[in-house]
This record gives C-alpha cells, structure tokens and sequence, in this order.
C-alpha cells in the first residue's frame, strides 16, 4: 500500500471536514449569542413574573383594604339605625338578609349582645356565643371598629374576616356589638380574573401561619393547614412589609413568590397573602424562544455544513481531486496527465495552473529524453548487429581460414615433395653432367620449395592453435620449458646460449601449445642474437591476473614502432638472407597465449635486448574458432 | 626369408611421380623384388583378387598403402583387405604424407601394420624406404602362402 493512498480525497476528505469546522466554528457566536439572549430572557422573565405577582398581591392588600373600609362605613351606618339600637331582631333579621344579598362579599352581619351571644344575625347562629372573639373584646374595650382574625367561618364554613363596630346608646353606652364576616373568597375571584401565568396559586395566612385561603384548593386540604414550618414562612411571618422570594415552598412547585401584609392590627402585620407563580410557567416563553432560536440555529448550522459541504467540493475539493489525480498520474509516469479545471484567479487555479505547467515541461523533457534514448537505442541496436555481423564474419572467415590452412598446407605437401624429390633425385643422378649454371638453378629451386614447406609448416601450427586444441589441464611448466629446450637443443649448443630459469609453476594450460610458445620465443632470442655472449633469463611471478612470465635475451633488440607488428602473421623485420623465417612464429606465439586467457607483449631496447612478457591465467579463453 | 622366389610387393599410389619415385627408391635395393602399382583402391582389389586384367597376379608379400586415393579410399582398402580370411594376413604399411594424428589413430585401428610418413627430403625417403625393405623383406618372418 503506498503512502499516498492515505490522501484520496474521499466524501470525509480532510479539508472537507475542515471546511464544516471553519463553518460551524464560525457559526459558535451566534450560539452564544442564543444562550446569552435566552439568559437574559430567562432573567427577565423572572422578573416579569416576580412583578406581576408583586402588583397582585398589592391589589389584593388595597381591595382588601377598601373591603374593610366600606364594611367600617356599613358598621358606623348600621350602628345608628333604632332597629339596630333598640335591638329589634326580626326587623334586624331581615334587615342583614336583605344586606347579604345585596352584598355578597359578607358572609354574615349580626349583633352581639353585650354577654357575648350573638343577638341577631343574617344567617342565624342560634345565639352562639362570639363573646370570646377578639374583634368583641376590642370593641368593648376600645369603642372603636375592630378587625378580627382571618378565620374559616362557624357557620358559613368561608374563608372571613370578623370587622365589628360598637352600638351606643345615647349616653354612649354600650348595648352591644354588630359584626360583618367578610368573605375573603373575592380574592378567589379576584386572582382567577388577573392574567396570571397559569397553576399560579394565592395564599393567604394568619399571624400563626395557618392557611386561611388558597386559590386554587380543588379538594380543599389546603384551609386551615399549618404552613409555619414550610421554608421561607417563618421568615415572612416576622415581616412587616411586601416583598418577592422564590425560596420558599409551600408545595412541591419551584415559584416566584410576591407577599405582602393584608392587614395590620396596631402597625403589626396580622395576616399575609402571597401570590405564587410557577417558575416552569414563568419562564415557558422563555425557553420556547431559546428552543425556537436553537432550532433555527440548528437549520442555519445544517445549511452552512451543506454549504461547506458541496461549496468546498465546488469550490475547493474539485481542483484538490483533479491536483491529486493529475499529480498520482504523474507520479505513476503519465506524463500526459493535467488538471484539467478552469484557472481562476484563486490559489488554487494558480496551483493547478503551475502544476499544468510542471507537467508540461517534465513531458517535454522526458519525451525529448526519451527521443534521446530511443536514438541512443537505435543507433547501439546497429551497432550492435554490426558487431555481431562482423563478429560472425570474422568467426566464419577465421574458421574459414584455419580450415583452408589446414587443408591446403596438407594437400600442399604433397606437390612441394614431388618438386623437391625431384629435384634431389636430378641433382644425384646427374651431378658433374649439366653445368654449373644447371646446378646453381636446382640449387634455387630447391630453396624455394625448402621456404614454402616451412612456411606450410608453420602455417598448419598456427591454424591448429584453433582447431587442433586440447582442453586445458593441470600442467608443470617445469616439464613444458624442459621440453622445449630439448627441441631446441642443436640451436642452443651452436649459438652457446646461457639459459637461467627458476623453478616454474603447475597451471591450467595446453602441455604441447605452450611448449611451442617457449620454443619460439627463445628460438627468436636465439635467432636475433647480438655478437656477444647470449644470455637468456626465463622469470615469473604471480599477479593478480595469473602467472607472469618474461623471456629476456641481450639481442639485437627490436625497434619500438614494431612492438605491435611483430605479432601480426607473415610480418617480418629483417631480410631472409639475414634471418630466416615465415614471419608467423611470434603470431602462433599471441594466438596460444589468447587462447589461454592472457596476453602477450614485448619490451625492448635496440641493441641491448628484448623482454617478452606473457600472462597465463589459467583459466580458458572462449574458445578460437 | 624366400630365397626360391622374387618378393611381391604391391604399391597402391594414385600419383604417377610418387610412384616412380617410390620404384626409384625400390631400385637402388639389392633384394630380388617384383613392385606391382595400382592405382587406386578398386584396382588393388581386382588386382589382390585376382579379377580381370590380374587373373595371373601373384598374392603379394608386402603391400604400400597411401591413404588418400581416388575411387576407393586407402581406409577403406585397408578394412577391406583386413576383414578378408585370405588377404588379413598380409602386411600392410600405410606410406603418407598425412601426420595427422587421427590418420594415424585410425590406420592403427583398422590393423594396418606400420605407419610411415612420407619425408620431404629425397634421401630421408630413400633411406626409409630401404629400411621398411630390411625389416619386412629380411627380417622379419612373413607369414606362409
């Protein structure tokens, strides 16, 4: 798997995702913005809700006042009536029945007689006995209007207030107390009217923290319920004046709650109402604003991720995918490959425009690289062929050559013997008998035919270092050197050659071959000898290319322009009459060397001597012919 | 050693001048001989058995066999002569130019009973000449007719 697998632009590409991020990071303000609204909406709800419960319970203190007050001025009115005075209960009767149903905010009126058992009453109470109420004794006690406790009525079984008002007589008296039982139940009606957020409750309680009245109280638990110890009311019970709280709890609802004094007996606050809303219903339009702008952020986050989405792929991941492409299809060696997108005037239409560029040079490049190479190619492909033509040629031709060298100096024996015999047999039969002129002819003719049998000679051993080979096999060259000597014996004994030679190695090679290669070379230095004494010096060492041996003799030397010559075939330096020879000793000398996988040079200096030098690797050649 | 006859020798040689030379040689001999020429192996073999023009022929006592001969080969002359009950006896000395060894080799093989290479000078010929006639004409003991 290659490394640049990993970077396909797929349909969560990085710089896809990146893009979304960059959208949505730029969309968080907006979130934050929404929370911070919906916190501040949350505050103001709260606040909203904590006023409308605070002018409720206002407008619940002032009715109540007002109440009192208008059933102070009934008192005061009443009191003066001589039915009232003279205590004429049946016209009394009659009178507070017809006022109960004029007004039904009372639930009762009546008179107290002075013993405290009730006189009269609009709805009769069978002369119970009220003398212990407070509102009483503070009449008889003050002469003035008093106002009882918050109480469940006896008899009407309501929610009231007991306001009482002393009756005088005209020496001021007094004969006894008349009551109105004011209903607090208004207040029912009173918060059921006001636009109030919904399940919001009123309460009011006495001095002692009993309920008196509870809006709503569908099955009627909640009157006469002690809430003393309910968090918050101890507190407000030791108050004297209105306020908000959302700490306290009178059941199991979280609300804002607004309280106030109802009434205040001598400055000191005797009973409370408190206006309750719940904070889930106060703070609904809250939370449905910040859920309604959640969802349209969420729509606005939605659209811009799709945005991103197929505005980057448009915009963005389109070229980066034509960049990728063009570029693995470059990297893969189709030099043809572009972009193929429109160059804008953005980033990257320039990349893509430069990478078009790249592409187009590198494919010019390569292509002329290549032009190049295919011409290089064609041209070593020729040569190639050439070689291997004219290799062939020269193989056929060298076979060629060593065959007819074989075969004719052969068939050429044959002939050349009959000349010679001949000759021979002439000379012998008929010596004395044709003159001088006749002998000296045969003499002529017979040198000839001596020269073209040597040269028959050494052309059949050249032309059988190729094809007459033995393979090569472990050979002492000790043996090889002694050998050649022992042919060479008549020569050195005339020439009185000094031969020195150390002790050779053993080395793959052809025993016969290389006995020829030494016969050669020191039958050249016995040849091309110089007047003085002739020494010959036979050495070799190991190198890293074989065994090198040298042949150096004190001749005559050999000039150096012929260094290379001497070891082409029939090249002679010297006349015949100086120095007999075929002119291919030294070339049967290269050819046998070659064939043993070295090589043959020479080093000399004229008229000091000659050094030739051979290296036998002991490893064979590709074989000649 | 015949004392009561002339020795008969055949000499199988395609090249006039060879043969002369080679009677030339046979002349400066002393020993009493009849030299006998064919020319290539068909004629040896009418001539050694005995067909047409050689229905008089004497069996030989030596016969000079040169190798490379027209018609029929001096190889195939040889196995021919060599794989006869009647002839295989008969001495044969393989006279040639050839020095190669597998000429050599293969004369030897094919039982031929010397091989001598011809030289090129005229006295070394003679000399060998003489000397083949000292060995298989005087001393060494031929087989009965």
């Amino acid at each position: 798997m290659r490394r640049s697998d990993k970077l396909l632009p797929g349909p969560l590409s990085r710089l896809r995702v990146r893009l979304m991020l960059l959208m949505l990071l730029a969309l968080l303000p907006i979130l934050g913005l929404v929370v911070y609204t919906a916190a501040e909406q949350r505050a103001s709800a709260m606040e909203e809700a904590r006023a409308s419960a605070l002018r409720m319970v206002r407008l619940a203190a002032t009715g109540q006042k007002q109440h009192i007050e208008a059933a102070r001025q009934l008192l005061i009115t009443l009191a003066q009536l001589s039915e009232v005075r003279q205590t004429n209960v049946a016209a009394c009767h009659a009178l507070f029945n017809n006022l109960l149903t004029l007004h039904r905010v009372y639930a009762n009126i009546g008179i107290i007689g002075n013993d405290g058992h009730v006189i009269a009453s609009g709805i009769p109470l069978r002369r119970a006995y009220l003398g212990d109420r407070g509102y009483f004794l503070r009449v008889k006690e003050t002469m003035r209007f008093a106002v009882g406790d918050y109480e469940i009525g006896r008899a009407s079984a309501k929610p009231t207030v007991n306001l009482a008002y002393p009756i005088r007589e005209q020496n001021g008296a007094l004969t006894g107390v008349i009551f109105a039982a004011l209903d607090l139940n208004w207040l029912n009606q009173l918060v059921a009217r006001a636009d109030l957020p919904d399940r919001s409750t009123l309460t009011a309680i006495d001095r002692a923290g009993t309920v008196v009245l509870r809006y709503p109280d569908p099955d009627g638990r909640w009157s006469g319920q002690s809430v003393r110890n309910r968090p918050g009311i101890r507190k407000l019970l030791s108050s004297n004046k209105e306020g908000t709280d959302n700490s306290f709890r009178l059941d199991d609802t979280r609300r804002i709650y607004a309280y106030t004094p109802l009434n205040r007996s001598e400055g000191i606050a005797d009973s409370w109402v408190l206006v309750g809303i719940p904070e889930e219903a106060a703070l609904a339009p809250a939370y449905r604003t910040l859920a309604a702008n959640l969802i349209y952020l969420s729509i606005v986050m939605a659209l811009a991720v799709g945005a991103a989405w197929f505005g980057g792929d448009i915009f963005i991941l389109r070229k980066v995918r034509a960049l990728v492409a063009a570029t693995r299809r470059v990297a893969a060696g189709d030099l043809h490959a572009r972009t193929e997108t429109a160059y804008d005037h953005g980033e990257l239409g320039q990349l893509a425009h430069a990478f078009d560029e790249m592409a187009e040079s590198l494919e010019q490049r390569v292509a002329e690289r290549e032009q190049a190479e295919a011409q290089l190619k064609a041209l070593n492909e020729d040569l190639e062929q050439r070689v291997a033509k004219r290799t062939n040629e020269l193989k056929r031709s060298n076979e060629d050559l060593e065959q007819f060298a074989y075969v004719a100096s052969h068939d050429l024996q044959e002939p050349l013997r009959m000349v010679t015999s001949y000759m021979q047999l002439l000379r012998q039969r008929y010596q004395g008998q044709l003159g001088k002129d006749a002998e000296e002819f045969i003499g002529f003719a017979l040198d000839g035919a001596e020269r073209m049998q040597r040269l028959i000679v050494d052309l059949l051993t050249y032309s059988r270092v190729g094809t007459k080979a033995k393979p090569l096999a472990p050979t002492d060259m000790n043996e090889v050197l002694g050998r050649a000597l022992r042919n060479l014996t008549v020569a050195i004994e005339e020439s009185g050659a000094k031969i020195n030679y150390p002790h050779l190695p053993v080395l793959a090679g052809d025993g016969t071959q290389l006995t020829q290669l030494f016969q050669n070379l020191i039958g050249n230095a016995i040849k091309f000898r110089a007047e003085r004494p002739l020494e010959i010096q036979i050495a070799t060492q190991q190198e890293r290319g074989g065994w090198h041996f040298s042949v150096s003799d004190n001749g005559i030397g050999i000039p150096k322009k012929d260094f290379e010559r001497i070891f082409i075939i029939f090249q002679r330096l010297h006349t015949r009459e100086k120095y007999p020879g075929t002119g291919i000793g030294l070339s049967i000398c290269k050819k046998i060397v070659e064939r043993h996988g070295g090589r043959i040079w020479v080093e000399s200096q004229e008229g000091k001597g000659t050094t030739f030098h051979f290296i036998l690797s002991g490893q064979p050649d590709t074989e000649i012919g | 050693m015949r004392e009561d006859r002339e020795v008969e020798i055949l000499l199988v040689e395609d090249n006039p001048a060879d043969a002369r030379l080679t009677m030339e040689a046979f002349k400066s001999s002393s020993m009493p001989h009849t030299l006998s020429h064919a020319q290539d192996g068909v004629e040896a073999m009418e001539y050694l058995r005995r067909q047409g023009k050689y229905a008089q022929a004497r069996r030989p006592d030596l016969i000079l066999l040169d190798l490379n001969l027209p018609r029929k080969d001096g190889r195939e002359l040889l196995t021919e002569i060599k794989t006869d009950q009647h002839l295989k006896r008969i001495p044969v000395v393989v006279l040639t130019t050839s020095q190669a060894q597998e000429d050599i080799l293969r004369a030897y093989s094919l039982y031929a009973n010397c091989y001598v290479c011809k030289p090129m000078e005229l006295d070394d010929f003679t000399r060998i000449i003489k000397s083949i006639q000292d060995f298989w004409l005087a001393t060494v003991k031929l087989p009965p007719e």
